[in-house]
């Protein structure tokens, strides 16, 4: 039996506004003191109303433009009316009936570079609520309204057939996206950027189903990847065995690596929502669309492709560039000299971003030009340089060393120990000896790997082809 | 000097101080209020604060609007302690017109009623006869008025709270078109129909009051940008102008001295040189049912924030949910659970299309068509009451209550601006007649009812009179 599972996302996205949604308070710092940023309309005084932060709708606006949209020039706020303690007015101001966008997609990359698209069912603006804070000791619970009426986005996809990895993929790249738009900090560790999971698991043949499991505040993104697939296990199981349950909501225990019940849902939640008569419509006019729509840089994904597509990279190098412009004109400098990006990329993604880390560095302020980079590759790959003297040289250009490649004296090693290496090499690997013979020559490629590793990349990687091929060609 | 224009005048002759006027307010609250109960809470002010151009006009504020320095309670024992942390706009717009606080005034609680027996601490009884109700749900604002307490009173009117105490207390009751008059700072019954209006002695001291009130406010998003100058054609006279009534307005009883009253003034109207035109509009009956659906669906999520947790008492010991509904069951009074069980009915998903929804398609059917009448004239008029002020504890139904407003509500739902002045007396007892008007037609509406009160014959000294507090016990 084979199973499809159907997941559908919704992320809340908290905007990098100055003040809250609804009131004059700024948005407080994570970690500022509980309280110290509210007003008598974020704690939900009597008498106090709402009124709106016009760049509230600015920053959703770009998120749905940039989610392909359709944009509603007149979306409206509701109320949604629940009991919380979090919550100070008793109900949530939210766009429940007249959302600011529709239909849109957002288009992301699988892991192996498989482009995918998953469609968007709305995105609208909404309130949070207070922060409870448990004071263990005495049992008492508190409430910090600093993030009471803090705007936030909701990203509401639909529900498709996806893997619990490519909805990791799709969280990942949408977060990369929000934070390219600069709409949000995209700081999960602070709750600015939420997700939570519906699932539901199908037999192939589409008959029989499990019901959708709500998984709240998965807020990682292997918590995503991770309680997905125990769900999916499960509701399998459950498929299997017959016992299926009714639509639950559950959470996910990190340490346990399992999800838990939390509660049954028993109808689809009494929200009694209806138009909220404080606030009037959020008016965007053509003028200000055009100009978001306008000013919307290219997306993420978009120049992800063009560098794939041009340079012809592969997904993950195209990635790595991405995600590192002092790389990216690096690279592309180094493009204008050399045919093959394949070495540049090995050395970029490798050695010098290693050295980097280690040395605690940019990449600015690594005196190493492109020219270098391309004369070092090419030396390494006709045998003037050894490996090794080619890494001491980039190890001391990243530390700040002026020395210039030319004065490498390329330390050969004599034929004799390459000789040695290769013959220590074959006798080492009798099995993959007899199968190079059967006529399985690729493992040329793996011998001269064993023999550089050997050498610890003091052989040169032609010299040692040569000689592999001498020693082994009159067999061949 | 029971008017704005004659106390003017008095304090620039010298006649008379604002310190005097202020003392003779005091002595009037501490002999006679005891007897009606109009207020929650007064003001200790010394002296020194009348000494300058400040305190000139002593007005009383009904206790669901903020006020510096005194309590917001609602009329309900669960905001009994609770001080507002702002001040609403209406009070910082007052204090600026040289207005003075005289107290805060009891009112039906969270502005739920129509007769002012719903407070949560005592009711309020009508100066002209402590045996009857006031009206409300401004009860006290508008008794305050007419005992003579006070110049003017501030209150709010959901579905005609300022309308039908001024009718049963013989005042003025005006309330603006919505979005005139800022709510920040007004507790919330009903938002889409909640109105800050004033009850006064005569309909200048309406325009003029609402003059300082009205304007664009940053705190409340439904207030608009109207440029509008109240007092300009309040003198004007008034022939060419068309007024209509409803025949099925009269097809549910209405008093006979009242409809007797009702026809002499539409005499007095064309007597003016005003055309008045009976209409024939079966939906009018709506009304009611469409009001009655809202507002308890609006009040039942804007009182939700009253759960004991950050406003009010707690009561028992359990959890947030016991705790909740502990403290809404003990210290939320009948009218007010009926209405937040009553709206909550009306808003869940599966009545929400039958209520609700029906219900706000209905409102906009009737605004729209409403509106199409008002192309055609320049107001609507109608008794503001079907009745005389009732008997203390007569124990009418919540239908029968419901009743009272039938001539007011339809003003609330299209967010118009509508008056009631006083159209006569009977035994004593005062009645009011309703004038309605457009939205933004504010200067025509208040222009109609001053030519009529002029024509009408009951102002004394340029303002209605005062009962005989005197003489009773």
């Amino acid at each position: 039996m084979t199973y499809q599972p159907r997941i559908g996302l919704e992320i809340h996205v908290q905007l990098a506004t100055r003040t809250k949604a609804f009131c004059g308070c700024e948005v407080a710092a994570p970690g500022a003191a509980p309280n110290s940023s509210i007003c008598e309309v974020c704690t939900g005084h009597p008498g106090a109303l709402p009124v709106f932060n016009r760049e509230v709708a600015l920053l959703a606006t770009k998120i749905a433009l940039a989610l392909g949209c359709e944009i509603n020039p007149q979306s409206t706020f509701d109320r949604k009316n629940y009991f919380y303690p979090d919550l100070p007015k008793g109900y949530q101001i939210t766009q429940f009936f007249h959302p600011l966008g529709r239909n849109g997609s957002f288009r992301f990359f699988s892991p192996q570079g498989e482009e995918l698209e998953w469609a968007i069912r709305r995105v609208h603006i909404e309130e949070d609520a207070a922060r409870l804070v448990y004071l263990s000791q005495d049992g008492f619970t508190g409430i910090d309204d600093n993030r009471s009426g803090i705007p936030l986005v909701e990203i509401v996809t639909e529900p498709a057939k996806r893997t619990p990895e490519q909805a990791r993929s799709f969280f990942q790249q949408l977060r990369d996206t929000l934070r390219f738009l600069e709409v949000t900090s995209g700081d999960m560790e602070w709750g600015a950027l939420r997700c939570d999971a519906n699932v539901s698991v199908c037999s192939g043949d589409g008959v029989r189903c499990s019901s959708r499991m709500e998984v709240k505040n998965l807020n990682s993104f292997s918590f995503l990847q991770k309680a997905l697939e125990f769900e999916i296990v499960r509701l399998q199981a459950q498929l299997e065995s017959g016992k299926l349950s009714s639509p639950q909501t559950r959470g996910w225990d990190a340490s346990a690596k399992r999800t838990f019940l939390l509660r049954e849902k028993e109808s689809l939640g009494e929200y009694r929502y209806f138009p909220e008569p404080d606030l009037g419509p959020v008016f965007l006019s053509p003028h200000t669309l055009s100009g978001l729509f306008s000013d919307l840089p290219e997306l993420p994904h978009q120049q992800i492709r063009r560098y794939m597509r041009a340079q012809g990279l592969s997904y993950p190098d195209a990635l790595f560039l991405w995600q590192n412009p002092a790389f990216r004109s690096f690279f592309e400098e180094c493009r204008q000299l050399l045919e093959e990006p394949g070495e540049i990329l090995k050395w970029l993604r490798g050695e010098i971003q290693g050295q980097l880390h280690r040395q605690e560095k940019e990449f600015s302020q690594t005196p190493l030009t492109p020219k270098q980079l391309v004369d070092l590759v090419k030396k390494v790959q006709s045998g003037q340089l050894p490996f090794s003297s080619a890494r001491e040289w980039i190890r001391a250009r990243i530390r700040g060393s002026e020395k210039p490649l030319e004065v490498l004296q390329p330390v050969l090693p004599d034929e004799a120990s390459m000789h040695k290496w290769v013959e220590e090499v074959l006798e080492e690997h009798p099995r993959e000896l007899e199968k190079y013979h059967a006529g399985k020559t690729g493992l040329l490629h793996f011998f001269m790997g064993q023999v550089l590793q050997k050498s610890k990349g003091k052989a040169i990687p032609e010299v040692v082809l040569k000689i592999l091929r001498d020693t082994l060609g009159g067999k061949r | 000097m029971h008017s704005l224009q004659s106390y003017r005048s008095a304090l620039q002759e010298k006649r008379i101080s604002a310190k005097e006027l202020w003392d003779h307010y005091q002595k009037r609250v501490q002999l006679f209020d005891p007897n009606i109960g109009c207020f929650l809470e007064t003001a200790d002010l010394s002296p020194r604060f009348l000494e300058g151009t400040d305190g000139l006009f002593p007005c009383s504020v009904k206790d669901n609007i903020h006020v510096q320095g005194f309590h917001t309670t609602c009329g309900s024992q669960f905001l009994s302690e609770y001080s507002p942390v702002f001040e609403a706009t209406v009070s910082q717009r007052l204090r600026k017109a040289g207005c003075v606080f005289v107290g805060k005034t009891n009112m039906d609680e969270f502005a739920m009623g129509s007769t002012g027996e719903n407070s949560g601490f005592f009711p309020t009884r009508n100066p002209w006869d402590f045996e009857r109700i006031p009206g409300g749900s401004s009860s006290g604002s508008a008794a305050s008025v007419a005992a003579g307490f006070c110049l003017f009173s501030i209150g709010s009117d959901s579905g005609g709270s300022l309308r039908l105490p001024a009718s049963f207390c013989g005042v003025v009751g005006y309330k603006p078109t919505y979005g005139l008059v800022p709510r920040s700072g007004l507790v919330s019954l009903c938002s889409s129909m909640d109105q800050v209006g004033s009850l006064t002695r005569c309909v200048w001291d309406a325009a003029e009051v609402s003059s300082w009130l009205i304007g664009k406010d940053g705190r409340d998003a439904t207030t608009v940008d109207h440029e509008m100058d109240l007092l300009q054609r309040l003198e004007a006279p008034v022939s060419g102008l068309r007024l209509a009534f409803f025949r099925e307005w009269f097809h549910s009883p209405v008093d006979p001295m009242i409809q007797q009253l009702f026809q002499a003034a539409l005499h007095a109207f064309e007597a003016m040189g005003v055309t008045v035109v009976a209409l024939s509009f079966p939906e009018i009956e709506q009304v009611l049912p469409v009001y009655y659906v809202l507002n308890p669906a609006e009040a039942s999520s804007n009182l939700a924030r009253f759960d004991g947790v950050r406003f009010g008492k707690r009561v028992g010991r359990g959890d947030y949910s016991d705790g909740v509904s502990s403290a809404r069951s003990t210290l939320l009074g009948e009218e007010v659970q009926r209405r937040i069980l009553l709206g909550t009915f009306c808003l869940e998903s599966e009545n929400v299309n039958e209520y609700f929804d029906k219900a706000a398609r209905v409102r906009a059917l009737l605004v729209q068509k409403v509106r199409g009448i008002f192309e055609e004239y320049d107001g609507l008029v109608s008794p503001t009451a079907p009745c005389f002020p009732p008997k203390l504890g007569e124990s009418l139904s919540p239908l029968e209550q419901y009743q009272l407003d039938r001539f007011t509500a339809l003003a609330n739902l299209g967010g118009f601006p509508a008056i009631s002045i006083p159209l006569g007396f009977s035994d004593g007892l005062p009645t009011g007649l309703h004038l309605c008007a457009d939205r933004f037609q504010d200067a025509k509406l208040l222009q109609l009812a001053r030519s009529f009160e002029k024509k009408n014959g009951l102002l004394f000294a340029g303002h209605y009179p005062f009962p005989h507090l005197e003489d009773r016990p």
